[in-house]
């Protein structure tokens, strides 16, 4: 990497794969939810607030399964309370579609890149 | 008149930037506050297309830079008037003088690995404790419930291979980089995605390690990339 | 309102002409490099800090009901036959 003195040639950068189809699909869908552009404005925020929101609530709703599963899986629960727990969550993430699809959201949509910390779901 | 501003060093000498032109073709200047360049351009107004066009500008400014130093990038879209980011530099400088510190004589390498679930073996849960839950009358609930519980037990075998991954190949570039950020999604193909800060010197181990291990698993799909500027080591926090 | 929107180019038409280079310079300039708060609206670095809150949150409310749960598993095992 040496410094040509006139004239400044760029780094380019090598990109290497013998699977460049299946990297393309994938990069594609992480582009995919990157903004068209680099500003905020009205529309932008309230997007962004539907999925912020209903981001969330994904959380808390996948949440309740795992918590669900696991009290189902610790015996405690009458097939009885299964049964009607399970019916209350399969109605709760219809409801889930339903919103999604109003929202024009994916499924994917429905994640935060949290940095640091990973992604939130 | 705001300024499109593309990275931060402390390295520059005052011809640099030659004949680079930047976002929207405006000729690159630099702008210095206490010891650290920001590397600009005059721009019209305050959002930023994402095209095509722009974001190869960006990276051409912040590539030539790194044919000389290594500087700290911007992301893409930093526009503010020159007085803001002179403040921010001011305020900033000691701990991006820090951060420069801790870049310095190193390029970005990313790794990114999509695997096959499948052919990583992972597969949906053994049934056990599910027989007593799902006794005589199970009806739609239950069977709910339990398919939930094939996708989490599927899931969390998932998510130790993920980690098995990740610290495979953590283990085969320990010695050649300086810093790593991984990030790793076991729920998508591309389970893991990589960017590690390689001294200059240390590239051709780096490489050379880097094609030992993926001859150690062919079963994993790999892309790699590099030189880039540090953009993923932009800030202190790991 | 539509005019700007219509303006400004959708990122699909971006990539319908992508290459794989191009994926991966987006991947480096618009996911990652320093962010200036209230600078770049997308990044926002207060909804940042807000999940990590959350995250520190979430993960101690679950670490609370383990132990919680262990507690309730210690107290049942503890009496001769644990029902709720």
């Amino acid at each position: 990497m040496k410094p040509s003195p006139d004239s400044p040639s760029p780094v380019e950068p090598e990109v290497e794969t013998a699977h460049a189809a299946e990297f393309i699909e994938e990069l594609r869908r992480v582009s995919d939810t990157l903004p068209p552009r680099i500003n905020i404005d009205a529309q932008s925020v309230e997007q962004g607030l539907a999925k912020l929101v209903l981001t969330l609530i994904e959380l808390i709703r996948r949440l309740l399964e795992k918590q669900a599963v696991r009290r189902m899986e610790g015996g405690g629960l009458s097939p009885e309370q299964v049964e009607e727990l399970g019916l209350a969550l399969m109605k709760l993430e219809g409801k889930m579609q339903e919103l999604k699809a109003q929202f024009g959201l994916a499924e994917e949509d429905l994640n935060l890149d949290l940095g640091p910390v990973g992604r939130l779901i | 008149m705001n300024v499109y501003a593309y990275c931060l060093s402390d390295e520059i000498a005052a011809d640099a930037l030659g004949a680079v032109t930047g976002v929207g073709g405006a000729t690159t200047r630099l702008l210095w506050r206490d010891g650290v360049a920001a590397v600009v351009s005059d721009f019209d107004g305050d959002a930023v297309a994402v095209t095509r066009e722009n974001v190869l500008a960006h990276e051409r400014v912040v590539g030539a830079m790194l044919a000389r130093a290594t500087p700290l990038p911007f992301r893409f879209g930093t526009v503010m008037g020159e007085e803001r980011l002179m403040s921010y530099v001011a305020a900033q400088s000691e701990a991006l003088k820090a951060q420069l510190e801790r870049v310095r004589g190193c390029v970005e390498m990313s790794v990114k690995v999509i695997w096959k679930a499948e052919a990583v073996g992972v597969e949906s849960s053994p049934e056990h404790a599910a027989e007593s839950a799902g006794s005589a009358e199970s009806g739609a609930g239950t069977a709910f419930l339990l398919a939930k519980r094939r996708e989490i037990f599927g899931e969390e075998a998932k998510a130790v291979r993920a980690k098995e991954i990740t610290e495979w190949l953590a283990g085969w570039l320990a010695g050649a980089v300086r810093d790593a950020r991984v990030e790793v999604n076991p729920h998508g193909a591309m389970v893991v995605s990589a960017a590690y800060l390689v001294e200059r010197g240390q590239l051709a181990e780096y490489r050379e390690r880097l094609r030992l291990a993926r001859e150690e698993r062919r079963d994993l799909h790999f892309l790699t990339s590099g030189a880039w500027s540090p953009y993923s080591f932009t800030s202190a926090r790991a | 309102m539509a005019d700007e929107i219509l303006q400004q180019p959708e990122p699909l038409d971006l990539l319908e002409h992508s290459d794989l280079s191009l994926l991966e310079t987006l991947d480096h300039v618009l996911a990652r490099g320093i962010v200036i708060a209230g600078e770049i609206t997308i990044s926002v670095a207060d909804v940042d800090l807000i999940f990590m809150g959350l995250n520190v949150l979430l993960t101690s409310t679950e670490t609370a009901r383990e132990v919680l749960n262990r507690r309730a598993d210690a107290l049942a095992a503890g009496e001769s036959k644990g029902d709720d």
